[in-house]
């Protein structure tokens, strides 16, 4: 079964364990690797071979917008899901407008992530 | 030598108390018989010394009944009563064990056999009581113990933070720029915020949870003290009856200060007037929800999306440990409101 790699950017240990807890439920996705700042995520995505980057809206190093606009351009296929505690409509499309394929509100990962994550896949 | 237990026998019947000692005369129990015959004299001896077992005959001179009973227990209530009723008047003795006596004997037939056990019984249940009472005095010294050294760390905790907030002042003495001295100020208000809590619990009744309504207010006053605010702002606080524990106290408190900050220095330029309102309300058992608002120019979005301020990435980064919700509008004012889960217990 081919798996889904799955890479996770947030300066929130806590939020990275939740979002660990529910991705390795599923039998056909996988955790390749997590950041906690925006410093070199290039590099450490790109050796991951991620397939999906959970990307957090703001992080040191390196605001979220400017990091998906940075990882779509140098990975190509690369598909992103931008996640942050705000639920406003204009960061939706800001980070749509950066490259992002969704926007997911933090408090919403538990029924949400997962599907996100598996209709981003189906464009792969 | 074995322990001599004291029992009180309240009886105006001197023919009954003969009997009594008769029966008790090889009882396996040692025990100094105090007797004396009216409910009023049984009670004076109760307030001098404590005993290990009563024994009450119902009808006395100055009481009679349940009322000896539940007089007794009022005053005594771990002290066992064992009532002593008439002949053929049981039903009496089973409703005299429902308000609370221990036993019955029934006088007018001989009750030796039993009465070994029943004091037995008695003296028994008063020791595990005596002993139970032993462990609760021992706990609850514990617990005061506790309590003190908890006091006294955040009383320490909130001198330390003290201590930060004057090395800043020191250190800003010598600074000309007003960006940096704005950077202490800032520093020093968070600083300061925290310490508060730790106030705040060491100087309360319950050191587990704070007065978010005391606590707020006291942030406003001092943010309203520390900066140059124009009298026509008003600050409207509604939270009521809201007790929070440290570890929502801290962060939402510091959410808002930022929020407090910014509307201050921001929100109103040229002596603007204005109104500025928090609240926080509890609207239901799982969830908490924040309302902050002020009235003034607003401010652009953009600012927390491109990490501009470090106020507005604070309010995101503690929404998030509250595992909160933020929803933010601003375009006439600003309107942030903060759901976030209660603390599960």
């Amino acid at each position: 079964m081919q798996k889904i790699n799955i890479f996770i950017a947030d300066d929130n240990t806590d939020f990275r364990d939740r979002v660990r807890a529910i991705i390795e439920k599923e039998k056909d996705f996988c955790i390749v690797g997590d950041v906690s700042d925006a410093n070199h995520i290039i590099k450490e995505v790109k050796d991951s071979k991620a397939d999906i980057v959970l990307l957090d809206v703001s992080m040191p190093g390196m605001n979220g917008l400017e990091a998906a606009r940075a990882l779509t351009d140098k990975i190509s296929g690369l598909k992103i899901i931008m996640v942050s505690v705000y639920d406003i409509e204009e960061y939706k499309e800001a980070a749509l407008a950066s490259g992002a394929f969704g926007y997911l509100v933090k408090k919403d990962i538990v029924n949400k992530l997962i599907p996100i994550i598996r209709e981003a896949v189906t464009g792969l | 030598m074995a322990d001599i237990k004291n029992i009180l026998y309240i009886e105006d019947n001197p023919g009954d108390v003969r009997l009594f000692e008769k029966m008790v005369a090889d009882c396996p129990v040692s025990m100094t018989l105090h007797v004396v015959n009216t409910l009023k004299a049984g009670l004076k001896k109760i307030r001098q010394r404590e005993f290990d077992a009563i024994l009450l005959d119902v009808k006395l001179p100055d009481s009679e009944g349940l009322d000896s009973i539940k007089m007794l227990i009022e005053i005594s209530p771990y002290t066992p009563v064992i009532v002593l009723t008439a002949y053929q008047d049981e039903a009496f003795g089973i409703q005299a064990i429902q308000f609370g006596a221990q036993d019955y004997l029934m006088k007018g037939i001989d009750y030796t056999p039993m009465i070994h056990r029943i004091i037995q019984n008695a003296i028994e249940r008063k020791d595990i009581e005596d002993q139970r009472k032993a462990a609760e005095q021992q706990i609850r010294a514990s617990l005061i113990e506790k309590e003190t050294l908890l006091k006294e760390i955040h009383h320490r905790v909130k001198n330390n933070l003290q201590i930060i907030m004057s090395l800043l002042n020191l250190q800003s003495a010598s600074i000309q720029d007003e960006q940096v001295l704005k950077v202490f100020r800032e520093s020093r208000q968070r600083i300061h915020s925290i310490a508060l809590v730790h106030e705040k619990l060491y100087k309360s009744k319950n050191l587990s949870e704070i007065d978010f309504n005391g606590y707020v207010r006291s942030i406003v006053h001092e943010l309203m003290r520390t900066n140059p605010v124009s009298e026509k702002v008003k600050v409207d606080i509604d939270i009521h009856n809201i007790f929070l524990s440290i570890d929502a106290a801290i962060p939402l408190g510091l959410i808002v200060n930022e929020l407090m900050t910014n509307a201050v220095k921001y929100a109103f330029p040229d002596d603007q007037p204005g109104h500025v309102t928090i609240c926080l309300t509890s609207l239901s058992d799982q969830q908490y929800t924040l309302r902050f608002s002020d009235d003034g120019v607003g401010f652009n979005k953009d600012a927390i999306l491109n990490q501009r301020g470090l106020g507005l990435q604070l309010v995101g980064i503690l929404a998030e440990q509250l595992e909160g919700h933020l929803q933010v509008d601003c375009k006439n004012g600003a309107y942030f409101t903060l759901q976030f889960p209660k603390a599960q217990s």
